[in-house]
Parts: C-alpha cells; structure tokens; sequence
C-alpha cells in the first residue's frame, strides 16, 4: 500500500514557503558548494565524450564522411538513426512545457525548465548528424533560400529541405521559449547573488524585469503564445522527420503510419529521458519535494501510453505489410524478423513492447532504480527502432543485387559517444549557472496550493481542479 | 547506379588541378568530396553532338550521339538514341517484346530499359543458345 | 538594492535586441555586398599582363578584326589567346624597337608561349561554347563589356549563374543576327568618318557598354530569331546545358 499512498504525495512536499523555494533553487546556482562529486564526474566526462567528438568531426572534415560506414547501399547509417534518437528525445520538452502549459497541468512547473533545456541540447545534438552527413557541411548556407547569385532555390519538394526548416524552426522556437521563461528567474538570481560579477551577467539577462505588474502581464502573454506555437511543433517536427523515409517508396519506409507513430515514439523516448536525468538530479540536489513521486508518476505513466501506442505501431507494421499483399512489403517484414538484423527487432520488441508493460505496476513506478533501468531500455529500444527502420530497409530493398550488410566503424560510434558527452556536457553545464527549476512558477503553484487567492484572478480558478493530490483525474489509482 | 563522393578520390590540392583534369576526362567535371555522382548519360557527348547539329541547324542524327559504355561495349548491347523520335534505332529497340522495364511498378518511369534474354523452353526445337 | 546599471544600459539592452532582430539581416546584406562588390568578382580589375597590350589601340584605332587573334571564335568551344606568331606577324614589321614588346620577341626567338593572365573565366565545372554563341547573334561586349575601349583587358562582367540564366531563361532579349556580331565593331571605329554611323540603338549600346534593354519590338525580333534558330527555351535553362 506504501507505493500507491507516494502515488498522491502533493505537487510540492514538504514545509515550504515562498523563501525557502527561492533559497533552495536558487541556492544551487549561488552556492558553488552544492555541487558534489556527481555533478563533477558528469561533467567531465562529458567533456571528456565532447573533446573526442570535436577530433571526430575534424578528421571527418578533413577526409569526408566515407570514414563513418555509411556506403552504397546503405547510404544512411548511424548519423540518421542518430539525428532521428536526437530530435525525438527534445520532444519531451516541448510537450511538457507547451501542450501541458495549454492544458494547465500544474505538474508541469518543477520539470519544465530542464526539460526545456534538454531539448535544446537534444537539438543542439541532433542537428549536427544531418549537417555533416551532407558532406559538404561548409556549404549548409545552401539548404535556404537566400538571395543568391546562381538564380537557385532549395528543391521544395523534398521533405529533407522540410526538415531544414521544420527543425530550425523548432531550435529557434525552443530557445526563445526557454529563454522567455527564465527571464523573472534569473532577474531573483540577480537579486539574491552576492557576487557582482554573477549580479551584472544575471542582471542583463533579466532584461530589466522589475517584477512590475504590467511585466507580469506581458510576460503572461508572451508566454502563452510561444506556448501555442510550440504545440504545433510537437507534432509537425516529428511528422516531417518520419517524412524523410514515408515519402521515399522504399519497402518499409513507405507507410502512411510514419507520423503519429514517430511522434509518439518521440514523446516516449523523451519521457524517458526526463527520467534518466530527474531521477539522479532529484536525489543529487535534494529536489524531491518539488520533483515529487507524483511527477514521476505520471512521467512513467505517460511513457506508458506512448509506449503503447508505438507498440501498436510495430503491430500494425506487421499487420500492412501482410495485408499489403506486396512481395517486397512481405518479404521486408521477413528480413527485419528474420534477416541478418533479426537480432535488433526482437531486442526492440524486448525493449519498446514487453518493458515497458512493466509500469502498469504502481510498485514499479514507485521504485526508482527499477524506472531508471526501464528509462534505459526505452532509450536503447528507441534507437533500435530506427536502426531497425533504416538499416533494414537499405540493405534489403527491391533487388537482390544492392544488398548488404552496414556495419559501424569507430568513428559512428565515436560521433555517438561524443553527442552524448555534449548533451552531458551541457546539461550539467545548465543545472550549474542556471535554476533548473522554474522558481516564480513554483511559487506561484504554491500560492495557489495554499489556498490564498482562491477568490482572486480567474487564472486561479482555471488551475484550481487539478492542482494538488484531490484531482478527480486519477481516479483508476484508488 | 548513383554512387556519392564519400571521400576526396580526386585531390583537387594536387597540382596542377588542369592537369588532372586533363588526364581524366576533361569534358566532364571532376566531382568533389560530398557531391553525388551519378550516370549523366554522356551528357558531354551529348552536348558536343547538340551544339555541332546547332551551328548547323538541324536536328541531331539518330547514332550521332554514342554514349562511352556503348561504345566501349563489345557485344554492342547497348543502344542509345532520342526515345522521342520514332524512327530511331532506340525507339525500334524498345518496341520489341523482350523490352522490360525493371521495378515499373514503381512508377518511377526510368529511361533505361532492358531486354529480356531469349530462351528456348521446349529444348526440342533446338539447343538453347 | 543598489542599482546594478546605470539607466542608460537600457539603450544598450534595446539597441541589442534590435540588433538581435536585425543583425541576421544585416549579416546577411553584406555577405550579398560582398560577394558581389568587384573586389570579389574582379569586374573591372586590370590583370598583371607580361605585355601591356591595348584592345583600344588594336581595335578601335587600328581597325583589327576580333577574329584575326581570337581566331576559333566562331569554330571552337574557346575563343583562344592568340600564338606569338599571332603578334609577330605585324610586329615583325613595326614597334621592333620597343621595350614593351620584348617579351613578345622573346617569346618567338625561344619559341615558348607569352604567359598571358586569364582575365575571363569561368569555374571548371562550367563548359561555356564561344562558337554556338556567336552564331546566336550574341556580341562579344554582351559578356566582355566594351573590350574595344579598354586599354588594359579587364573582366568586363561578373559572370554569376544568376546572370548566364537572364539569358538562357529568356533567350529573346539578347539573341541577335549572326551576321552583325563583328560588323558593328567596324562601324564603331574611332577617328573615321563613319565613326558610330548608322548603328541602331541597340548595337550603340552594346558598343558602348555591352548593356541594353531590349525595347517591345526589338524583343519581338527576339522572339523571331529564336523561333528561326530553333531555341528549345524549355530546355535551355537545364543544368546540363552548362554543366557535366
Ligand atoms: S558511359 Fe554509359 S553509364 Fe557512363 S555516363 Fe555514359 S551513358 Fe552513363
């Protein structure tokens, strides 16, 4: 009964008021002491991941991108299953803090800030693969449509040119967000910081917020509409990624099922993620009255449902491709069950379809270490899902004549290992010089808990249902 | 066949580049590293078969254009020529029945065709050839 | 709290956010500047020569013939730099004195090549044909700028492939009658009495620039060369017309 009765614990735990929420996020950016031995050895290795990838990317500047394994016939390889893993995992971030903030899930306030973060640094990782699988990565500029003296333009019709735009957009829409909501935080930094050094940089990234009323009314604003253009972008980035194979007549790629099914699949490896890092974080920084079991909970809970539904999508896979009729359609179902990369699907299936039933469980939900290892299974099982739709499916097309077998070298796997190392890198970089909890919103959220206010502000009143333990939404824990 | 450029085969710090060129084909372009490389059907045959027929005004010849693999082709299995023009020997090819083109399923309309090779299924007529 | 800025660092923050805003933009203007400013394309920019030959000289004064030196014009994919001998043929005769010329007596006594700097010139991976030009009507200063006025050669246009498809997207505004390309060089002569005689506009500004905008009724004369010559307008624009 222990585990079910955590399942309820309040969005914010514990005694607090507003002072001792503001010393205690802002207390790890402050004070340098409160970064332990963890957040070192994260950070250096990291580091340690990035430097090699920065000699990765040299010697591939330098020779080309023959040195990955891409080749004929298996022209995409690592850097696309790679590229695919990135973006899918920044999707997380963005549902969080758009479609949740549209939906006014208050859960959402102590985990949207550093999931925000994550998914620019999953952008950040993410965008190098397609640049530099161009081959000519000096010639980037190409990809828009500027003025030009060659009278050219982009080819529109090719979803990888809607790539370019729909992730550009999505980075640039990211950070402005991101940045946006940071601004009454780092303008508290500014003011609790002793060091004028720390007051000047946070005080010009505050922009001059004073906290005045009419500040909190265009923020309000601002806030809210950067949220409705993200929420398109949850679904549209994905869509177009998963274009780049549903719109090629490759056996496999060529299914209209592509777009939810990607787009779930991101939410889901994104979730995952959330996980990985707040799972540690939580326990590392002593978060876990804002990080509540709650949060957790739910985070496992949606990972559950968007597990679900991509596993649905590898049933219906099955499903077209024997419905379908079609030799190849048939046969490509065969080779990735049965071919030389049968070993992939079946770990897929193990990792995306047969973990993850394991959080109907509230025990496992509830258990930390046994979510974490599930969170590491879905992250696996989601690269394999792309390794799966991409390698099979370019060895094993139409002719038997261009067949083959992709195999990596070390400078795939370094190019992965580094892109880890980066997001690392910078993740941690982040928890250190900035809050990575929403401050004014958790105070904001504790305001409303407390029951002040509950008369005043229609705002209020619209987030009232579900705030706190008592929501009538789930109803099927009790 | 389409083949990118994974790595720098042509050096193109090697000195002196026209001399490269030259030892190459010089009427085809040297690709780089990171650019696609694909069959342009002789387009510099083409092209120097085009302007000549130009300057004089008039059409090309049916067989005035001769791509290299035909040329180079011992067994002359390759025919080339305007699809366009009726009377050409490429269009007369292609309205033979052994002609077949591979994947048209996929709708993807490719220029180059195959013929089929000639069996004999009854070996009694004759010994297949 | 004390203040952290001083008032006036609101300016700097506004002025930084209309930089962020404009900045991309402006970026983006002088790369645009830049790499069309001659200081890039070499428009107008006199080459280092070994001899300081003058096309005015040879042309307009003298009366020279393009095609007597750039002799495959008409025939050939190049217009070619003419041999030594080329030179020798009248410098045999006259100027055998003078200094300037050394280096062309040189050339011929050691039988090697005068090493001329290639003023005009395209990428590699452009196959540009002098000779279906020419028999387009296209006059040499449509590309070269008005080389029978310049003293030292220099590029006369900047020959970006947004400039090779004004033409190859719409061939009427320039195609012309073949027969006239060199004439009008010759109506043009300095110092004659038929100096710019009976030249039609158009010709006048070709002489004069290489620039001219065709007016409704020269285009329309156009539209009859190309119907004449057969131009395929649809496929002239493709890119293996100009590349390999
Ligand atoms: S030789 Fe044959 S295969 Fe090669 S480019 Fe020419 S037509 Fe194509």
């Amino acid at each position: 009964m222990s585990a079910r009765e955590k399942l309820n614990d309040d969005l914010i735990l514990g005694k607090h008021t507003f002072r001792t929420i503001n010393d205690k996020v802002n207390n790890v950016v402050l004070n340098q002491n409160s970064h332990t031995i963890p957040w070192a050895v994260c950070f250096m290795v990291g580091f340690m991941l990035l430097q090699l990838m920065g000699l990765v990317i040299l010697w591939l500047l330098y020779r080309g991108i023959g040195i990955w394994g891409v080749n004929n016939p298996s022209m995409w390889g690592w850097d696309i299953i790679n590229f695919v893993w990135w973006i899918g995992i920044g999707h997380a971030g963005t549902l969080i803090s758009a479609i949740l903030l549209l939906l006014k899930q208050s859960w959402r306030n102590s985990i949207n800030r550093f999931a925000e973060a994550m998914t620019l640094f999953a952008v950040a990782c993410a965008g190098l693969f397609p640049l530099l699988h161009t081959g000519r990565p000096y010639m980037a500029y190409w990809m828009f449509p500027y003025p030009n003296v060659l009278a050219m333009t982009p080819n529109f019709r090719s979803p990888l040119l809607w790539d370019v735009f729909a992730i550009s957009t999505y980075a640039t829409v990211s950070a402005v967000f991101w940045f946006l909501g940071l601004i009454p935080d780092l303008a508290s930094l500014r003011d609790k910081s002793k060091n004028p050094i720390f007051k000047g940089i946070f005080g010009a990234l505050a922009m001059g917020w004073r906290g005045a009323a009419s500040h909190w009314q265009r923020y309000e604003s601002a806030y809210i509409m950067l949220a409705g253009l993200s929420t398109p972008l949850v679904l549209s980035v994905h869509s177009i990624v998963s274009f780049d194979f549903a719109v090629a007549n490759l056996p496999g790629w060529h299914v209209t099922l592509f777009p939810p099914y990607f787009v779930a699949g991101a939410v889901y490896a994104g979730f995952a993620m959330v996980l990985t890092l707040a799972i540690p974080v939580r326990a590392w920084y002593n978060m876990k009255d804002f990080i509540t079991m709650r949060h957790i909970d739910w985070m496992a809970k949606v990972m559950l449902a968007t597990g679900l539904i991509v596993f649905y999508g590898y049933l219906c896979e099955g499903f077209f491709s024997w419905y379908s009729g079609n030799v190849f359609e048939i046969d490509m179902m065969r080779f990735r069950m049965f071919g030389p990369y049968g070993w992939a699907y079946w770990m897929l299936i193990l990792c995306n379809g047969i973990v993850p039933q394991f959080l109907w469980f509230p025990k496992i939900r509830t258990n930390l270490v046994a979510l974490f290892i599930i969170c590491q299974f879905v992250s696996l099982g989601m690269w394999l899902e792309r390794f799966v739709i991409i390698t099979v499916s370019l060895t094993r097309d139409f002719l038997p004549s261009s067949w083959g077998y992709f195999t990596p070298t070390i400078y795939d796997i370094g190019m992965f290992v580094g892109t880890v190392g980066q997001f690392t890198f910078l993740m941690f970089g982040f928890l250190r010089v900035l809050p990575m909890i929403n401050n004014f919103e958790m105070k904001e959220l504790l305001y409303r808990m407390t029951g002040r206010g509950h008369h005043h502000g229609h705002t209020a009143h619209a987030l009232e249902p579900d705030l706190a333990g008592h929501t009538a939404g789930d109803g099927e824990e009790h | 066949m389409r083949r990118f450029n994974f790595l720098n085969y042509t050096d193109h710090t090697e000195e002196p580049y026209a001399v490269t060129m030259l030892a190459r084909n010089p009427n085809v372009t040297m690709r780089a590293r990171g650019v696609m490389e694909k069959c342009t059907y002789c387009v510099q045959r083409i092209s120097a078969a085009r302007i000549e027929a130009k300057k004089e005004g008039r059409p090309i010849k049916d067989g005035e254009v001769v791509s290299a693999c035909q040329q180079a082709c011992p067994t002359k299995s390759i025919t080339f020529g305007d699809m366009n023009d009726p009377k050409s020997e490429i269009a007369k090819v292609k309205k033979q029945p052994q002609n077949y083109i591979l994947l048209e399923e996929l709708n993807t309309k490719p220029r180059t065709t195959y013929l089929t090779r000639l069996r004999n299924p009854n070996p009694k007529l004759g010994k297949e050839s | 709290m004390a203040q952290i800025f001083h008032p006036r660092a609101n300016i700097l923050a506004k002025f930084s956010l209309i930089l962020l805003a404009t900045g991309p933009l402006l970026l983006l203007l002088i790369g645009t500047g830049v790499s069309r400013a001659s200081y890039n394309t070499k428009v107008g920019m006199v080459a280092d020569q070994p001899v300081p030959f003058s096309h005015e000289h040879h042309v307009s004064e003298l009366g020279i013939d393009c095609r007597y030196c750039h002799s495959n014009v008409e025939n050939s994919a190049h217009a070619t730099v003419p041999p030594t001998e080329t030179c020798m043929s009248c410098h045999s005769q006259i100027w055998t004195n003078s200094p300037l010329l050394e280096p062309v007596r040189q050339s011929y006594k050691t039988n090697t090549p005068i090493k001329w700097a290639q003023v005009n010139k395209v990428p590699e991976f452009v196959y540009f044909n002098h000779s279906i030009h020419i028999k387009r009507g296209l006059n040499c200063n449509i590309c070269h700028g008005s080389v029978q006025q310049m003293q030292l050669a220099s590029k006369g246009k900047a020959f970006f492939m947004v400039w090779c498809l004004n033409c190859h997207r719409n061939p009427e505004k320039f195609v012309n009658d073949p027969d006239k390309v060199f004439s009008i060089y010759e109506k043009g002569l300095k110092g004659t009495d038929h100096e710019y005689a009976d030249l039609l506009p158009e010709e006048r500004d070709i002489l004069n620039s290489g620039e001219h905008t065709r007016t409704p009724e020269e285009l329309a004369k156009g539209e009859a060369w190309v119907k004449k010559f057969g131009i395929k307008k649809k496929q002239l624009a493709d890119c293996w017309i100009c590349h390999r």
